[in-house]
């Protein structure tokens, strides 16, 4: 009774097999088409422990320090390594492998997975704690199920069952071992939406080759949504699917990933009637279980197999962490540049340089304790995350509190004395002052004795004296955002005092055309880098018709292309540190891959014959239209009196006009700087990985992403190896992919006022979606939703870019683009900066925009009133 | 009450003074170029210090001399203080 069949189990048998085996086990006596295998006991397990003789050492670990409980762990598992497997076990697993190999023609190749006697259960949930080894071949079946059995001793396994208070030498481990199959396809499926938590939803996600691409997160599946009901497909959505896990029982040394050929990148990977067993089966699953499931499938040579269903233990997307205590609100600098979640080392690495902020499932929150004092009014704390949050919230009314004021100028006073005389020195630099922060990054890069985890400290919070102000980005940031709304807040004053029937958009006309931004520089030079390309028919043919991750390989063979390559290269020398996300350590640069440059020029070369796209056109238009502004300006404040002899209003608008474009423009160069540091600390923490990845500590490219700091540098310093983070990074990259998919609430901890309840919908807004004007102006055209520039760089001329986030690497766009809709954003982020500059409408903080509003929609932008308006629905081209 | 007024022009005309003399940092690279400006700009508020200095009567003396010299102590000081946040940092 050592070793059982599959076929042999049931679910009542829990306590011998464990919860995975007994699951396992009652799917195959239940007819359901599972892979072969068989389970050696826990019994079998308890026998090997008692004859190590450690129960004594046992007693009373939980008292020691950790240092000793891991030295105990560790001997544990030793033992278990160097235990002589007795003979009757070693037969009776030998035969019940005979039994399976005599079916099959070629050796069997199995997965073994550890299954400890409380795993799965209601009350304590092991997942991902105990080890699990694939391509195991005969000859290292023995092998690995003594590592299956000391995996139940592994640091982490002892923690957690300590901290749930559960005995030690309570807990028992069964060993499933199971043929692996050489899947074509994979995928998992869930028989409730485990987002919405909708039952009548069932939702498939499928790729090719084996199912651990789609189990960590190593790829976007396929996604399939079929109504329970009439069994109808209600959403498909097709991922370009790069890699894959191939099956590689043959050739165990193989790569663990691999392009897919490019003929199937883009194909759905299940048929119709693939999905159709899949969904069936799904359900067969669920009824025989009683509970919505969660089940993992593959298909070989068109045949299904189930290998594995467990109850969704999760659902719903509106998750709310009740273990958070304080108030935190979304920080916007950040969240408006990307949306998705910070992985885990950046989340890290950057909150340490941050010690206001609050890392909250990814996403960086400011804490509120710090941002009260900053607001002397008597106003609600929701009021106050709203502000903070820099939303266009009209109904604040703001009446000084007078028990606050002393503490808000107390802090006025100490920001002017820390503050005032790098503002001053930054007042009138040359637009190149802060090219030398390249030579201070490359320095700290280039300094072994620095570390990854100290490059930002030192970059951000490391002035040193006498240091010049262009080696302090960050800093020139912040003083550059602090006091551009002063001087544009002066303007609109007067302005609208002196002269009230002014056009709306007067402010924002009066201060664009600031020379020398480097967002625009970057726009300007991949526009003129696609008018080298155009220059010459092979090369822009290539451009045009090759895959981006190809196009620099073709063209450097081809002699015509030199200018072009050489251009390239220029520009990566200035802008290879940028990227999408660029905050994001794990974000390749364009340096590395420049890709996504090469589909945005393609993108221009697609628009190249329609004259409305050249954006040297676009630009002296507007030109012509704020000189004209000027003179219409000038001419109304000469009507006032005296103003004639010395035109001193005028010259007081201008100076603000001047001092505004000054710091918007040091406000975006200063980003496009600091940005650096973080290529930097992306260039240390690749050097870790190459080591790391030669050493085989880690054993994928990325995979260092989903360590914190502390293991890395464990990992690094050989105290922890493969084996103690494969876990931690798997379960990680599945927590990614559900964060990911969050919607993260703008504030937590704040009570919400009633008239900011989201959930209500005034009628009109069916058609109107409201936001916040980040450029003033109104245009109407059709809608193209492009949620990633990286994938789906392609708008045409005179229509509406509509994004989810925009950060510098979106640029390009705005050229070609007549107005933008922004899902996040204010009237200070990158979006409406561009916008401005191009002088094209804008409305960000738009919420939802990109899944209300369809490519093809008719839509009206008034970036005055800060709204989107449906004016004629279309069905997308 | 001008004793407190004349702190804080010392105050302010200081953080005026280093941030000029600290243009000769900022704008080591291009020396040549801005170097007239630059000590241009040190003197100016120099001689605007020392002015409101003399200008000023006897008995303000301290109050605008404090206002100095706490300004350049604080600045001193804070550097210190970043180093220390840096250290914490990390």
């Amino acid at each position: 009774m050592s070793v059982l069949n599959l076929s042999d189990v049931k679910k009542t048998d829990i306590e011998l097999v464990g919860g995975k085996g007994a699951n396992l086990g009652e799917l195959l006596s239940h007819g359901f088409p599972i892979p072969p295998g068989f389970i050696i006991v826990s019994a079998a397990y308890q026998e090997i422990f008692d004859s190590l003789d450690v129960r004594q050492e046992l007693a009373g670990v939980n008292e020691l320090p950790p240092r000793e409980q891991e030295e105990i762990a560790q001997r544990i598992r030793q033992e278990f390594q160097s235990v002589v497997v007795p003979q009757s076990l070693q037969e009776k697993i030998q035969a019940a492998h005979d039994e399976i190999q005599a079916l099959q023609d070629k050796p069997v190749i199995y997965a073994v997975r550890s299954s400890a006697t409380a795993e799965d259960s209601a009350n304590a949930s092991f997942a991902g704690q105990h080890d699990t080894y694939y391509y195991v071949n005969n000859d290292s079946l023995l092998r690995m199920v003594k590592k299956c059995w000391g995996s139940l001793w592994t640091d982490a396994a002892m923690s957690y069952r300590s901290s749930q208070g559960i005995e030690h030498t309570s807990v028992r481990m069964a060993v499933v071992i199971q043929e692996m199959i050489q899947s074509d396809i994979s995928g998992v499926t869930f028989t409730a939406n485990p987002l919405t938590g909708d039952k009548d939803e069932i939702v498939s996600e499928s790729t090719w080759g084996m199912g651990a691409a789609i189990v960590d997160g190593r790829v976007s599946p396929d996604r399939f949504i079929t109504r329970r009901g009439d069994m109808s497909l209600s959403h498909r959505s097709i991922a370009d699917k790069k890699f894959m896990v191939p099956a590689r029982l043959e050739q165990p040394d193989s790569p663990r990933l691999v392009e897919v050929p490019l003929e199937l990148r883009q194909k759905e990977s299940l048929t119709p009637d693939q999905l159709a067993t899949v969904t069936a089966w799904a359900i067969k699953a669920e009824n025989h279980f009683g509970s919505p499931q969660d089940i993992e499938w593959s298909f070989h040579n068109n045949n299904f197999y189930m290998l594995q269903s467990r109850p969704i233990t999760a659902m719903g997307a509106k998750e709310e962490d009740t273990s958070i205590e304080g108030q935190y609100v979304l920080f916007k600098a950040m969240a408006e540049n990307f949306t998705g979640p910070l992985y885990p080392l950046t989340a890290d690495l950057f909150i340490r340089s941050l010690p206001m902020m609050e890392m909250i499932n990814g996403r960086v929150y400011l804490n509120m304790k710090y941002l009260k004092p900053l607001f002397p009014f008597k106003i609600s704390d929701q009021q106050i995350a709203n502000l903070a949050y820099l939303s266009n919230d009209r109904t604040v009314e703001l009446k000084i509190a007078w028990s606050k004021l002393p503490k808000f100028l107390l802090i006025l006073i100490v920001n002017y004395l820390i503050s005032e005389v790098l503002y001053r020195r930054i007042s009138n630099l040359p637009d190149d002052f802060m090219d030398i922060y390249r030579k201070r990054v490359d320095d700290v890069v280039a300094d072994p004795a620095i570390s990854a985890n100290e490059v930002l400290t030192r970059l951000i919070a490391g002035t040193r004296f006498f240091e010049p102000a262009g080696n302090m980005a960050i800093l020139v940031n912040i003083i550059s955002a602090s006091r551009y709304p002063l001087f544009m807040g002066i303007l609109t004053v007067l302005l609208r005092r002196w002269l009230p029937d002014l056009r709306q958009d007067a402010e924002s006309m009066l201060c664009s055309g600031a020379e020398g931004v480097l967002s625009i520089d970057m726009g300007r030079k991949i526009w003129q880098l696609a008018k080298i390309a155009r220059t010459n028919e092979k090369v822009s043919n290539i451009i045009r018709d090759e895959s981006p991750d190809k196009v620099l390989s073709k063209l450097v063979e081809l002699s015509e292309a030199t200018e072009f390559v050489s251009g390239l290269e220029e520009f990566k020398k200035i802008h290879g540190h940028r990227t999408l996300r660029e905050f994001e350590l794990q974000s390749v640069r364009w340096d590395e891959d420049p890709s996504t440059v090469i589909g945005m020029i393609r993108n221009y070369l697609l628009v190249d014959s329609n004259p409305d796209a050249n954006p040297d056109a676009m630009e002296e238009k507007f030109k012509e239209n704020r000189l004209t502004l000027e003179k219409e300006v000038k001419l109304a404040l000469d009507t006032l009196p005296f103003e004639k002899a010395l035109h001193w209003r005028w010259h007081l608008i201008d100076y603000l006009r001047n001092k505004t474009r000054y710091f918007v423009k040091q406000r975006e160069n200063s980003r496009f700087y600091h940005i650096l540091s973080f290529y930097g600390v992306r260039k240390k923490i690749l050097q870790m990985e190459d080591k790391l990845i030669a050493a085989g500590a880690l054993k994928c490219k990325d995979d260092i992403f989903y360590l914190k700091w502390e293991e890395l540098h464990k990992l690094d310093a050989g105290e922890y190896s493969w084996i103690d983070v494969e876990d931690i990074i798997r379960e990680r990259r599945i927590e990614q992919i559900r964060l990911t998919k969050l919607v993260p609430p703008r504030t937590i901890g704040v009570d919400t006022d009633v008239s900011h309840d989201d959930t209500q919908v005034d009628d009109q807004e069916i058609d109107m979606l409201p936001g916040q004007g980040a450029s003033p102006g109104v245009y109407v055209g059709t809608a193209r939703v492009i949620l990633d520039p990286a994938v789906d760089a392609e708008i045409k001329p005179g229509e509406i870019l509509v994004a989810p986030y925009t950060d510098p690497a979106w640029t390009p766009l705005f050229l070609i683009a007549h107005a933008a809709v922004v899902e996040v954003g204010s009237y200070l982020s990158h979006a409406g900066t561009i916008a401005r500059e191009y002088g094209m409408p804008c409305v960000v903080d738009v919420e939802d925009c990109t899944s209300r509003i369809k490519t093809g929609d008719r839509i009206r932008v008034n970036g005055t009133l800060g709204r989107v308006e449906f004016t004629q629905v279309e069905e997308p081209p | 009450m001008i004793d407190f007024l004349l702190f804080l022009v010392g105050v302010h005309l200081c953080t005026r003074l280093i941030a000029a003399c600290y243009g000769i940092v900022d704008l080591w690279y291009c020396w040549k170029q801005y170097r007239y400006r630059s000590l241009g700009k040190i003197l100016l508020w120099a001689i605007i210090i020392i002015a409101i200095g003399l200008l000023a009567a006897p008995m303000h003396h301290v109050a605008y001399i404090a206002g100095l010299a706490f300004f350049a102590i604080f600045h001193i000081t804070i550097y210190w203080v970043g180093q220390l946040i840096r250290h914490q940092l990390q």
